[in-house]
């Protein structure tokens, strides 16, 4: 993984030193609240429900063993001893204290860590594949271009205050895992004949008004990345609109423009950019992928639990099944850690997680982990001869659930329990379905299925991608949640459709339940469900879900 | 680089020949007679479209750039067009609601002229540029 120098090392202490002076000025009443808002916005500070909230950047999802340890240690001396992990690959804390923050800030650089430009209307922390680098159908390894997009657009003068946030995900594999077509700019590395490319889509997005990015540019040589996402910038802020925080985003843009106004206005900017001093050298990239070479795999041959892998049980096998995946290095494996787990907030870990994961990570995978948007944990090197020992340490965690990609691996947000802005609350609905999806057997039975929940519209648990999206909504004070089925991240995109008048809490767990009965009902051998609800109609889905309904 | 500090935010009397806001026409405010043949000063709202004040450039010797809130970037990016697509190289002066913590990044994007808001701390405001060692961008020079 990247590797911080003195230089990145001493920035971020400048920048600690400078959060600190804000804070000081700030609570010595030197500093109007207006403007210190925007300042600790742009450190990761949110004000919420009960405390303020603090988002930690991990950087296309990459963590190291030593960074986990940090981090569980922070949890424990600044917070309540745990943490969430959030669909863009960031981890949260919920209780820490305002005057404790520089301090907060100060340990998280000690590990090459920090919250810059986590919220804010800025250029968010850049997000990825969590299997680039052993993803068997990747074309080329995102990572070094992720690493110099953070760079770029850590505290860029020019976009530092644009009409909005800002997110830019970026996938080098034939399966986007980073939901690029719903980011303000998806970047998708490709290659033909004459070497690799990018594919830049704009204008995607959930919340409000969710959308699917549309392609601007079908091969941008990847040396002009910087100007020509400058350019992209460069239109956005000046024409974005500031009079509508929920007209803002770069997706109302490009829409109002339309997708040829829109792409003429950036190569009009680009063509003072371009070839300019900020064109990527070979030499340049060619540093940042140094940082990025290949682990020191050992010489090793694939193998099964039919062949080679020592096999002890039928939990092992399944979870082998599940949550294994295979690696483009010989003899090694994929492993997806399970953070759905019965009678926890879906994505969240305590400081014994935590530090269990860094020594995991340590011990089977060269002492790295990954965050996935889908708030889960792989570990990307493991020998596959060693599958059984870390499924067993696994177990000992809690952390062996077999659920990758099934009913029960939903994403949730924080909703009412701890986000001011919620309509209604998500954990318990999460609760209540992973209850109710709790038998195993059934849920492989029943097979991959997504299942999204967002308190509001916002959509931070992103329910308009999922199979079946779940969306709280306030009827009169009451919590009610509006149902939405067909949902799609990934390489088909889409929005899911409303299902039909919205239901109460106490209703929910049933009606997506029936949901899944009707799926099973009509679908053929490896249909999916989505593929299911297409062939069928929404009509049969929607009779199944409200019969008998109370409400 | 310049930093100017007044009593309320706005920079004084100057002989502004134009004002550009959002609308293709600039709002005249000498003789037009002579806009083209003398050195002139610009004014330069933020939602100005930089094509349309593109001819007057020539002339242009000092540009008065509206702020007119601090969380707004537009004026940021007129800055950097300013200087690197019109490489307009006189003074850009930003004016408006310029606070001591903005003026780096300003600055990084080729602004050298300020007119602090009203109570921002000038002696404090200077400190600001240069405060980090290192960039992760190259800085747009005036
Ligand atoms: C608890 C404090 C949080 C607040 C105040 C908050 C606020 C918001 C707001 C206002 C939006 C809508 C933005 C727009 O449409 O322009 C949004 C979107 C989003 N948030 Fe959050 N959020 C919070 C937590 C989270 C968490 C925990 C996650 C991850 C689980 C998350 C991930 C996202 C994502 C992925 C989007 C969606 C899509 C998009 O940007 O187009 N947020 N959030
Ligand atoms: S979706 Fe709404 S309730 Fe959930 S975290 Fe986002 S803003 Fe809060």
């Amino acid at each position: 993984m990247y590797q911080y120098n003195q230089d990145d090392q001493r920035f971020l202490q400048q920048r600690c030193d400078q959060f600190r002076e804000q804070t000081t000025q700030f609570l010595a009443g030197e500093l109007p609240a207006e403007e210190f808002q925007q300042l600790r916005l742009r450190n990761g500070l949110y004000i919420q429900r009960l405390a303020p909230m603090l988002r930690i950047a991990i950087p296309y999802g990459e963590v190291s063993a030593k960074q986990l340890r940090a981090l569980a240690a922070i949890t424990r001396d600044f917070d309540k001893g745990y943490a969430h992990f959030t669909t863009r690959q960031n981890i949260q804390l919920n209780w820490p204290k305002l005057d404790a923050m520089p301090d907060l800030l100060g340990r998280l650089a000690e590990v090459d860590m920090h919250a810059i430009q986590t919220s804010g209307s800025c250029i968010r922390n850049i997000t990825s594949d969590q299997f680039a680098g052993v993803a068997t159908d990747e074309i080329a390894d995102p990572r070094p271009w992720a690493e110099l997009l953070r760079q770029w657009s850590t505290l860029h003068p020019e976009f530092n205050w644009l009409p909005r946030k800002f997110k830019i995900a970026i996938t080098g594999a034939e399966s986007d895992r980073a939901a690029i077509a719903v980011h303000d700019i998806g970047l998708r590395l490709q290659s033909d004949d004459a070497g690799l490319y990018f594919e830049v889509w704009v204008g995607g997005g959930l919340g409000r008004t969710p959308l699917i990015g549309v392609c601007i540019n079908t091969r941008l040589e990847p040396k002009h990345l910087i100007t020509y996402l400058t350019a992209v910038l460069r239109v956005y802020n000046q024409f974005g609109r500031r009079d509508n925080k929920y007209k803002a985003r770069i997706k109302i843009l490009v829409k109002a423009m339309g997708q040829l106004d829109f792409t003429a206005a950036v190569n009009n900017a680009w063509q003072t950019l371009k070839d300019g001093p900020e064109t990527i050298s070979e030499d340049s990239i060619a540093r940042f992928a140094e940082h990025f070479s290949r682990p020191n795999y050992l010489t090793l041959t694939d193998q099964t639990p039919s062949g080679g892998i020592i096999t002890t049980d039928q939990p092992f096998e399944r979870w082998y099944a599940q949550n294994v995946l295979a690696h483009q290095q010989p003899g090694y494996a994929a492993v997806h850690i399970s953070l759905k787990r019965t009678g926890v907030a879906p994505g969240d870990v305590s400081d014994r997680d935590l530090e269990a994961l860094a020594d995991l990570a340590d011990r089977y995978s060269f002492g790295e982990a990954r965050v996935t948007h889908e708030q889960n944990i792989v570990l990307a090197d493991v020998e596959q001869t060693k599958l059984p020992e870390l499924f067993q340490a696994l177990g000992m965690h809690n952390l062996d659930r077999a659920n990758r990609g099934l009913a029960t691996d939903m994403i949730c947000c924080p909703g009412g329990d701890y986000c001011s802005l919620a309509n209604a609350k998500s954990i318990p609905v999460a609760a209540a379905i992973e209850e109710t999806f709790h038998d195993a057997e059934a849920e492989h039975h029943l097979g991959s299925l997504s299942i999204n929940i967002s308190g509001c519209m916002n959509a931070c648990g992103h329910h308009h991608v999922g199979n079946i999206g779940i969306l709280g909504v306030d009827k009169k004070g009451e919590e009610f949640y509006q149902l939405s089925i067909g949902g799609e991240p990934g390489e088909d995109a889409r929005i899911g459709r409303i299902l039909g008048p919205s239901v109460a809490r106490a209703e929910i767990h049933w009606v997506v339940q029936r949901l899944t009965q009707c799926y099973q009902q009509h679908r053929t051998v490896e249909e999916t469900f989505n593929q299911t609800l297409d062939r069928v109609g929404i009509e049969a889905f929607k009779s199944a879900a409200y019969e008998g309904l109370t409400s | 680089m310049k930093l100017i500090t007044t009593v309320n935010g706005y920079p004084e009397h100057q002989e502004i020949d134009f004002i550009w806001s959002g609308y293709e026409e600039p709002l005249h405010l000498n003789d037009p007679e002579q806009r083209s043949n003398t050195a002139s000063t610009l004014q330069i709202e933020a939602d100005a479209l930089p094509d349309a004040f593109q001819h007057h450039l020539a002339n242009a010797r000092l540009i008065l750039l509206h702020l007119p809130a601090f969380t707004d970037g537009r004026p940021y990016s007129l800055a950097a067009i300013l200087r690197q697509h019109h490489r307009y190289e006189g003074e850009i002066r930003v004016f408006g609601d310029v606070r001591a913590e903005q003026l780096d990044h300003l600055h990084r994007c080729g602004i050298n002229s300020f007119v602090l808001k009203a109570g921002e701390d000038a002696e404090s405001a200077l400190d600001k540029i240069g405060y980090f060692s290192k960039w992760y961008q190259p800085n747009i020079s005036a």
